[in-house]
């Protein structure tokens, strides 16, 4: 299109009539104009910025997901310097094209009205606004002082992811600086799986499945294409197992969620019961047969032990009748290869470890372990390259010797424990807190706990882009980072393939607010520290720190992802079983508080962090869902008295909150399902305000064995009338 | 990152279509003369997850204006495409999610029931609304057996930076009109432009996964394309023994198929 043509394009007149509609007063938002009533229904948005481009400039930038660990492939449209449309990116491995509903709401999160603008302080309990060089020189400072008084094990750092380079780095900054007091995301129950492989197959990594050649797959209570952090890619396979007649899929699961609806048969347990139904299946399979002793450790024992796992016992446990339970061992080992599959919503229960043992088991049994077709292996080690070693100083070395707060030592495997750390907080509270991607006061147990622990800390510094909880209540410095499609990134997607992928994510947009990456403020903040931390954090920039990791080749910027192309060799392997399984737990008084919670992060929403995306809360996960519901679903008969619709107060030992029932006959008699996401007390105008956070109820404090979160142990008990 | 000004896409390929005009006119008109189409959607139920990208995508695609909890509890949500939970069919039985768009009937009542002509039926068998030329009387709404239509019953809004995320392909529409899905026709004339542009006619690749809800499907549901091409995907996959359309009997003649779900026992 030439210059002469664009001057009196459509586009352009109706730019003009945009800076009209600006100048009348429409910077706070923009409502079609409303002076001529038959131009106004061909309005395009007034946008700022918009003189700029002549052209009506289209560019399509290649770049990966940031909404959820799953990282899957984008392509985001940007047209006149403006994003306004992500699709999936068809040569991507995880999504082939496709894109999940979470994905395609990041504009919300881009351009969320809500989002901060720029550095923020604590000045007379009020959060004003400060430019970056003061926010930076004030932080450096309370650091330097920090470690001048020779306590550097009181900076705590939390990152609320569980790997990228992000989190790398900031793991790099504590450990320079003389910190064991980093937590990161690890301690949410990805522990507990990795955990159940480190005691199976001698590798400390998440199971990774291989669906294409399955012959039969059976899900314990697992999420899958609901809330797992690779749905997209499971939604993939959903579709691919249905359609083109993959491996059958049975489901064992107490309420209909979508991966029951998805499964070829859903066969309705007790919550946390599963890992009892595997291993009366594991028994009645080994009555017919015997593992390959040289294979498996420990298959005596087991078989001693899983003797005990009669049908009968099984049908008490989980609710699975004796002929259901023989029907399903025969299906299973009839359509071989097959294997079970656990995730996260698996082990949520307080036997979490026993019922991802209980899976590999059954796995073992089936032989399914580095099986090319139809198996299960690890998740493959993530292809960077290491940093060079940090050279520790005195300081740091002293600080890294001293005890960590969460006492995640006692737990193996685990990497931090969350849900010790707000006692151990008040007992020994550390002067300064780095929070990354992390809202406490919102997302997890018993909030009230952690707001109590983190007013404790002289100094909370959030990196949130938005004004969660955390950087409303007990913020003192607020960095806000940039949103993924405004930063650059090397993506580490959470394990789904059996191959190892990264991603990339490029900035598609200039910044919309005063916004700062991250991982460039953290290299700033080693530089003004000085000494042994900047020497460890070397890096001009965040990018430079990333590429010195990666290969960079001009596929990674064009496909915006990276594998090597054929699976890791199968390890040499030998796989120990393990005789240990124990019923859940449900906390509280069985007399007073009946109901079994099921806590669940729903299609979408995660633990809440998308409750800034309006548009996630027109979804319909199930029937009898519609736009902006927030309900608690029962089974009629567990509700005697009750209405559909009716708003009750759901009480546990530990809390209360209001919520609208939904009689549902799908769900487990004696059992409340309860999605997390909802009752936030800020983070923007969309979430604030809307449903109850499901966590105020949830029992606190970490699983005894794993330090895992406990979402699902709780007793509660419905009422009529208004919480006090 | 703003990208640099420049020629864009856009500028090249109208500067191909300069020179392909000149070179070749009378033969890329010949091969680009589209003959009459009739363009249709078929969703598998069964390849179906019930995630919902196709309605965040058909938003997110058509400038569809939020509408708040109050509003969405007064059946005022406004949606061109959303999971439909349907109810069993025996009793004992699951329940199946639809993605629900317009249907596209070639008989449309709605069509039949507009007093102004602001719904009309296009070449290509897509039922069309002129927002501009709708009183908002809801005739249509009334008329429409499937209940896909939707009225703004408040001014739509934006707020503060969420303007931004407007696409510009799309107008909005103001308050006391109807709108409806459109099968992303801005984005099949788009389609239809850059074959023309390259000299050829319209392909069923190039359509396959054109409409924003077909795009973002992870599960590729969703196929579009030319039902009276009897070689295109949709048209051989409506002839399945899976296939069905809503309400038939009425006599509507929708151009959206279903593929029943299918599940093992």
């Amino acid at each position: 299109m030439t210059d002469d043509r664009n001057a009196f394009s459509r586009r352009h007149v109706l730019g003009i009539l945009g800076a009209g509609a600006a100048v009348a007063g429409c910077r706070r938002g923009w409502t079609p104009p409303a002076s001529d009533p038959t131009g106004r229904a061909l309005a395009k948005p007034d946008v700022p910025g918009a003189e700029l481009y002549s052209t009506g400039e289209e560019r399509w930038f290649v770049s990966s997901c940031g909404q959820c660990p799953a990282a899957c492939g984008i392509r985001v449209r940007v047209v006149e310097g403006r994003a306004v449309r992500i699709e999936g990116q068809p040569d991507n491995p995880l999504n082939r094209g496709g894109i999940g509903p979470r994905g395609l709401a990041a504009l919300q999160g881009l351009y969320d009205p809500d989002r901060i603008t720029g550095p923020l302080a604590r000045r007379g309990g009020v959060l004003v606004p400060i430019g970056w060089d003061e926010a930076l020189a004030e932080l450096a400072a309370a650091l330097a002082t920090l470690r001048a008084r020779g306590e550097p094990e009181r900076l705590l750092v939390w990152c609320g992811q569980e790997r990228g380079v992000a989190r790398d780095l900031l793991l790099r900054l504590a450990r320079a600086y003389g910190t064991p007091n980093f937590i990161d995301g690890r301690a949410g129950r990805s522990g507990v799986l990795a955990g159940a492989m480190a005691l199976t197959a001698g590798v400390a990594e998440v199971p990774v499945y291989r669906w294409e050649q399955a012959g039969a797959v059976l899900s314990l209570e697992a999420g899958l294409v609901e809330d797992s952090c690779q749905s997209v890619y499971f939604t993939r396979m959903a579709a691919h197992r249905k359609r083109d007649r993959g491996a059958r899929l049975i489901h064992l699961g107490p309420m209909l969620d979508l991966c029951a609806y998805n499964a070829d048969e859903w066969i309705r347990v007790h919550p946390g019961t599963s890992g009892a139904v595997a291993l009366g299946i594991a028994r009645l399979l080994l009555d017919a047969g015997s593992l390959p002793a040289d294979r498996v450790d420990g298959a005596g024992p087991f078989r001693d032990f899983v003797a005990g796992f009669t049908p009968e016992r099984v049908a008490a446990a989980s609710g699975v009748s004796p002929r259901a339970l023989e029907r399903l061992a025969t299906a299973l080992w009839d359509e071989r290869p097959a294997f079970a599959v656990v995730d996260e919503r698996s082990v949520a229960c307080s036997n979490g470890l026993d019922t991802a043992l209980a899976a590999m088991a059954l796995n073992a049994v089936f032989g399914a372990f580095w099986v090319e077709g139809g198996g299960v292996t690890a998740a493959p080690a993530v292809p960077l390259r290491d940093w060079p070693e940090i050279d520790l100083d005195e300081l740091a070395r002293a600080g890294l010797a001293r005890p960590r707060l969460d006492g995640a030592e006692r737990f193996p495997g685990s990497g931090s424990v969350h849900e010790a750390l707000p006692d151990a907080i008040l007992a020994h509270p550390p002067a300064i807190a780095l929070l990354h991607h992390a809202n406490p006061l919102f997302a997890r147990q018993q909030p009230s706990r952690w707001r109590r622990a983190f007013r404790a800390i002289p100094q909370v510094v959030s990196f949130s882009p938005y004004r969660d909880e955390t950087v409303d209540e007990v913020a003192d410095l607020v960095l806000p980072d940039h949103t993924f499609l405004e930063r650059w990134e090397i993506a580490v997607p959470a394990p789904a393939l059996d191959r190892a992928i990264l991603g990339v994510r490029v900035p598609v947009v200039a910044p919309v607010h005063d916004t700062r990456a991250t991982g460039d403020v953290v290299l700033d903040l080693a530089a003004r520290l000085g000494g042994a931390v900047a020497d460890a954090l070397p890096w001009r920039s965040f990018r430079a720190a990333s590429e010195e990791r990666v290969e960079v080749t001009t596929d990674l910027y064009r496909d915006g992802f990276w594998s090597p192309g054929a699976p890791p060799a199968a390890p040499p392997l030998r796989v120990a079983l393990h005789a240990r399984y124990a019923e859940p737990t449900w906390y509280g008084d069985p007399a007073a508080y009946p109901l079994r919670l099921i806590a669940y992060r729903p299609l979408g929403y995660a633990e809440g962090s998308g409750g800034n995306l309006p548009w996630l809360r027109t979804l319909r996960p199930r029937p009898g869902a519609h736009p902006w519901m927030f309900a608690a679903r029962v089974h009629p008969s567990s509700a005697p008295g009750h209405s559909d619709g009716e708003l009750v107060v759901i009480e546990s030992e530990w809390g209360r909150i209001r919520a609208p029932l939904q009689l549902d006959e799908s769900i487990d008699p004696g059992c409340i399902a309860v999605p997390m996401g909802a009752g936030h007390t800020a983070f923007g105008r969309f979430a604030k305000g809307f449903g109850a956070n499901v966590l105020e109820l949830v029992r606190p404090g970490p699983a005894p064995d794993t330090g895992a979160d406990l979402l699902c142990a709780t007793r509660v008990r419905i009422a009529k009338g208004r919480a006090s | 990152m703003k990208s640099e000004r420049g020629p864009s896409r856009r500028d090249v390929l109208c500067a191909s279509a300069a020179g392909v005009a000149l070179a070749a006119a009378p033969t890329a008109a010949h091969a680009t003369r589209e003959r009459p189409r009739r363009w249709g959607m078929v969703i598998d139920l069964d390849r179906c997850t019930a995630c919902g990208a196709c309605q965040i995508a058909c938003r997110e695609e058509n400038n569809i204006a939020p509408t708040g909890p109050d509003a969405a509890h007064a059946g005022r949500q406004i949606e061109w495409m959303s999971i439909r939970w349907q109810e069993p069919e025996q009793p004992g039985g699951q329940p199946t999610a639809m993605p629900f768009p317009c249907q596209h009937c070639a008989e449309a009542p709605c069509v039949k029931a507009c007093p102004v002509g602001a719904t009309y039926k296009s070449p290509n068998g897509i039922t069309m609304q002129i927002w501009e030329r709708c009183i908002g009387c809801r005739y249509c709404m009334v008329a429409c057996p499937y209940g896909r239509r939707s009225f703004n019953w408040d001014e739509p809004h934006w707020d503060g930076t969420l303007v931004q995320l407007l696409n510009p392909d799309v107008a909005t529409r103001p308050k006391g009109v109807v709108e409806k899905c459109t099968f992303c026709h801005h984005r099949i004339r788009r389609a239809e432009e850059e074959a023309s542009i390259a000299g050829r006619a319209v392909t069923d690749q190039d359509v396959r996964r054109l409409p924003a809800c077909a795009a973002a499907c992870p599960a590729s549901a969703i196929t579009f394309g030319d039902l009276d091409d009897p070689d295109s995907e949709v048209s051989e996959l409506s002839r399945s023994p899976r296939a069905f359309r809503l309400l038939e009997h009425l006599g509507t003649d929708p151009s959206v198929v279903y593929l029943k779900r299918d599940r093992r026992s």
